[in-house]
């Protein structure tokens, strides 16, 4: 499987680096000469230097011949063009969108991007979500309009702080997947206590989606 | 005619201005606010700031009532994603944008957006200009 | 004196001032192996594997002049001149790994000025090899730019 990730910021440097692990053939396509040389001696030939929303640099990227096309750049305007061009020029079967402002989420959809993340590890279980032995593949429910995966970061005044996810009233149909505490990823149990600023990742039901992020990052009081 | 331009960049400020001297209700978003200076003190226009690919930007600047929108910003990305926020989302009838990028805008073209290439416009003139400039391309047209 | 020497070869005058640097290196008492390399570099938007029978015919007539060249040097002691002909992405890297491969003691290339987007340059593998080499390396830039350069 031929990966292209566009964009080398963290997210693009560390995804591409699990990828290439992973075992995948992958390319980053980064715009910042000085900081592909830098990347360069960590990927070798897996990083080339250009605009990936420019066709010409997908062409030489060998988008055509690409199973996956993630772009991840910090603008969310890029990414859907990266993802479109990739689409609409050279059939790429499934383009993956990180989208930085949540609001665009479903904008990206209702514009054709076949999902979008907005986290590394999300990204990971998307990709291992094509190949049928891994037992991941409930994430493909996630192409149900009613299903969404937030990120919520946790308030300091958030009347769950200090309190275990057992204890907690949340919403009916919430799961909390995962979480990132200063940089560490956790998964939770019931046990686990949420701390302020903890980033809660969740699935959820749109409909519970607005009522979550009440509880989630409002003040108590 | 309600025209929403997003850009205030020279041709933003230019199109406001030319449109509300033709008796066009005007509303402009520009995500800098000094680019607003661009547009003469009296300019009867709504003036919004913030970033034109956000829903509610559009939302407050008038988009769902708007016939024509016109993206306008030095970004090609910005002005693609935002048009077809306009179109999709808000179903304005005539959705312009500018797209630097010849590749870019004749891909965007082909899914049905008016994309005005300026890049492509001075080439066509520039060459018209020069008679000689296309031989070759005039040599395999015989 | 070096007994074990690679000398990468892509065609050309260049290849003869490499190849003749290393005799004059090689072990004249011992011997020397000496392998010859030719890597073709294979864009990103064909797949490593892809079938490229052009590029692989090139490079086999360019190691087998490369050989003719080596015998013909006079008063050097080849053990065994070994050709490999290899497909990657980066020439500089698949030569780093083939000199390691083969416990090389020395890699010799010669290389030529060349101008890209207007500054002199001496591409990218020059650069990377004399990095990322783990044994001896020695590069020719030769002053007389004759043949096909």
């Amino acid at each position: 499987m031929y990966i292209i990730v566009a964009g080398g910021g963290k997210v693009g440097f560390y995804l591409t680096k699990t990828l290439i692990t992973e075992g995948y053939e992958v390319l980053l396509i980064e715009k910042n000469p000085a900081k592909c040389d830098i990347y360069m001696e960590q990927f070798g030939a897996a990083i080339m230097q250009g605009d990936s929303a420019e066709a010409s640099t997908l062409q030489e990227a060998g988008a055509a011949r690409a199973d996956v096309v993630i772009a991840v750049t910090g603008e969310d305007e890029d990414n859907l063009v990266i993802c479109q061009v990739a689409k609409e020029r050279f059939e790429v079967k499934r383009t993956i969108a990180r989208v930085n402002n949540p609001k665009n989420e479903q904008m990206f959809r209702t514009l054709g991007i076949d999902a979008t993340v907005s986290n590394t590890n999300v990204i990971m279980n998307m990709i291992e979500q094509q190949i049928p032995e891994l037992p991941f593949v409930h994430l493909l429910a996630l192409k149900h309009e009613e299903l969404a995966i937030v990120e919520v970061k946790v308030s300091p005044k958030s009347e769950v702080v200090n309190h275990e996810i057992q204890h907690i009233r949340f919403p009916r149909d919430v799961i909390i997947t995962a979480m990132l505490r200063r940089g560490e990823l956790i998964i939770p149990s019931g046990q686990t206590v949420i701390e302020p600023g903890d980033e809660l990742i969740v699935v959820t039901r749109r409909a519970q989606e607005e009522q979550l992020r009440r509880l989630l990052t409002i003040d108590a009081t | 005619m309600r025209i929403l331009i997003l850009g205030c960049g020279r041709l933003g400020a230019r199109l406001a201005m030319d449109a509300s001297a033709a008796g066009h209700e005007v509303a402009i978003i520009d995500k800098d606010p000094r680019s607003f200076s661009r547009l003469p003190g009296d300019l009867n226009a709504v003036i919004v700031l913030g970033t034109g690919i956000d829903e509610d930007v559009q939302r407050s600047a008038g988009v769902e009532t708007v016939d024509t929108f016109i993206a306008v910003t030095d970004n090609d990305n910005t002005n693609i994603m935002a048009a077809q926020i306009a179109q999709k989302v808000f179903h304005v009838e005539n959705v312009l944008l500018r797209v630097y990028d010849p590749a870019r805008a004749e891909t965007y073209q082909s899914l049905g957006l008016t994309v005005i290439c300026p890049t492509r416009l001075v080439a066509d003139v520039i060459e018209r200009e020069l008679p000689d400039f296309n031989l070759s391309s005039d040599m395999t047209g015989l | 004196m070096y007994r074990r020497i690679l000398v990468p070869v892509h065609g050309g005058a260049l290849d003869h001032y490499a190849i003749d640097l290393a005799a004059s290196i090689a072990d004249h008492k011992g011997g020397t192996d000496l392998t010859l390399v030719y890597v073709v570099e294979v864009p990103q938007r064909l797949s490593l594997d892809s079938d490229l029978p052009c590029e692989i015919e090139d490079g086999e007539s360019v190691l087998q002049e490369a050989r003719r060249f080596a015998e013909s040097i006079k008063g050097v002691k080849w053990r065994k001149i070994a050709t490999e002909l290899l497909q990657a992405r980066m020439a500089s890297s698949a030569i780093v790994d083939e000199s390691i491969e083969r416990g090389a003691e020395a890699i010799v290339l010669a290389s030529a000025n060349r101008r890209r987007r207007g500054s002199l340059t001496q591409g990218e593998t020059v650069p990377f090899i004399l990095d990322h080499a783990p044994c001896t390396v020695m590069l020719v830039r030769p002053t007389t730019l004759d043949g096909n350069l």
